[in-house]
């Protein structure tokens, strides 16, 4: 069963999942681990693939969440990434991390701003729309003052601290660019 | 073929080595220089050295494989460096090492940075009745600067220690003050050729102390000092006294710790062991000697493997290995203490 593995350290969470060749989602994790990305993320991808009753040779795909986030915690997320398609010998493709939070959030017809906090006054901020397919990306991923975010986009829903789903990492076309971490 | 792959993010290069499993023999030992990302900043910036890790490490990985002739199939084992060094350099050759190890069905092996330094060297030649003799390992780089009193069973317990610069790092910082540029370590030793090591006299460091520490600060700044005082001192001489003092603190303190311990072998590892007059004070010493071959002196990811293949501090717990994470801060001997 060729499955492909979403995978996304870029916050607090450390949010796996897997689809398959159709796009059906098969298991997800996300778990609220803090800065513990990297003590986790094994043995959290083995508990995943024992969900979806598959092996690792069975994981055809990876993309993994390029940000924008937490600079040391997207660092393990794609260097993970990348060890794991170099070893397994299959695709690898990036995708912005404040997506799979969009997908957690909203609803179908339902337009949102994701924020992450960047600190400083500041939030990571996206517009997204949720469609009956997928997701539309209005605005992409900037930094900006939290206060000229929530005026200019106050008719939109406020997402924030919403864990992210990475199945909307694992149901995209395999492979693409390199990824390469958004470092705003 | 069996390999084993081991990997170096602790700092500003990205190295990667293989060695074979059944021999130790290293088969390919590839550097990645950061060299030209710092040097317009005059040293190790740490963002944008866990940036270049990350963008050049496949590469560097697939060219240790191709320099092996051994291919992704032959990795029996994956070992990392989890400590010390810049905490984001560390997690991206820790977190890489650790997928490709899973991702291969490979045994997964965290290895102590200055166990690297200490396996690159090969293990001591046993002694006439077959055991493995004591010695005395003296790290000495751009980062750190420790002697360790190393027993048969290959237990380091440290004895000495720099109170403050590492003795490389001492080289660099004085290079710059030559404007020698970054890292000027190597360009000082060279300029220090053609000088009189006695035309300027500097203040040997922690001179007389019972112990066995370093302190390289303030030779750098009475060479500061001097340079203030009198410009048009030749850099030449500035730098042969330099690294005379810097080579006598070494030596000194490495032949006393040796007569105190009663061991008559030492080991002399890290960057700077790479230095021509280092190497032929301790030849004068009377001890026996061994330093690493060319290459595996300066960080490198051979000798993360090597360190793995000697079995160097390595866990026995295959569960707690998957799970380790980067220690920035962490003595080789509380790291061993851990792992027994």
């Amino acid at each position: 069963m060729p499955l492909q593995l979403g995978l996304d350290t870029s916050g607090p969470h450390l949010a796996l999942a897997v689809a398959d060749d159709a796009g059906h989602p098969i298991a997800r994790r996300t778990d609220d681990v803090g800065r513990g990305h990297a003590e986790r993320i094994v043995p959290t991808l083995e508990a995943l693939l024992a969900d979806a009753g598959a092996e690792r040779r069975d994981l055809a795909a990876v993309t993994v969440g390029v940000g924008p986030g937490s600079y040391t915690g997207l660092r393990v997320g794609v260097a993970t990434a990348r060890g794991l398609a170099l070893g397994l010998g299959v695709p690898l493709g990036g995708a912005s991390s404040l997506a799979p939070v969009a997908w957690a959030a909203l609803a179908p017809g339902e337009t949102g701003v994701v924020v992450r906090d960047a600190r400083r006054g500041n939030v990571y901020a996206a517009l997204f729309e949720r469609t009956p397919d997928g997701l539309i990306e209005h605005l992409p991923a900037r930094k900006r003052p939290r206060d000229a975010v929530a005026a200019e986009h106050g008719d939109a829903r406020w997402v924030e601290d919403v864990p992210p789903d990475a199945t909307w990492l694992a149901t995209r076309p395999p492979g693409g660019a390199p990824p390469e971490p958004i470092y705003l | 073929m069996r390999v084993v792959l081991g990997i170096d993010t602790s700092c500003d290069d990205t190295g990667v080595g293989i060695v074979d499993a059944a021999s130790g023999a290293v088969l390919a030992n590839v550097v990645a220089s950061q060299d030209a990302v710092h040097a317009p900043f005059g040293g190790v910036v740490p963002e944008r050295a866990s940036r270049e890790h990350l963008r050049v490490v496949d590469d560097v990985a697939r060219r240790a494989l191709a320099d092996a002739g051994a291919t992704l199939d032959d990795v029996d084992a994956v070992a990392a460096t989890y400590g010390p060094g810049l905490v984001g350099a560390l997690l991206v050759g820790l977190s890489w090492a650790k997928a490709l190890a899973w991702a291969r069905g490979a045994r997964f092996h965290p290895v102590h940075h200055l166990a690297g330094h200490l396996a690159s060297a090969g293990p001591p030649d046993p002694d006439a009745g077959g055991a493995t003799p004591p010695e005395l390992a003296l790290v000495a780089s751009g980062g750190h600067t420790s002697l360790f009193l190393v027993d048969g069973a290959r237990h380091a317990r440290e004895v000495g220690r720099s109170r403050d610069d590492a003795a490389g790092e001492a080289f660099d910082k004085v290079a710059r003050l030559l404007g020698l540029g970054f890292p000027g370590g190597p360009a000082l030793a060279a300029l220090a050729r053609d000088g009189d090591p006695d035309a300027v006299a500097l203040p040997r460091p922690l001179r007389g102390q019972a112990g066995y520490d370093f302190s390289f600060s303030g030779l750098k700044t009475a060479v500061a000092v001097r340079l203030e005082r009198d410009p048009d001192l030749p850099p030449a001489d500035l730098a042969a006294a330099f690294e005379a003092t810097v080579v006598e603190a070494l030596v000194d303190t490495l032949r006393r710790a040796a007569r105190d311990h009663g061991v008559d072998r030492v080991v002399v590892v890290g960057g700077v062991a790479a230095n021509a007059h280092l190497r032929a004070a301790l030849a004068d010493t009377g001890l026996r000697v061994r330093v690493p071959p060319a290459g595996l002196a300066t960080d490198n990811g051979a000798m993360i493997a090597l360190a793995a293949w000697q079995g160097l501090g390595v866990t026995a717990d295959a569960a707690e290995a998957w799970t380790r994470d980067a220690a920035p801060y962490l003595p080789l001997d509380a790291a061993a203490r851990a792992a027994s």
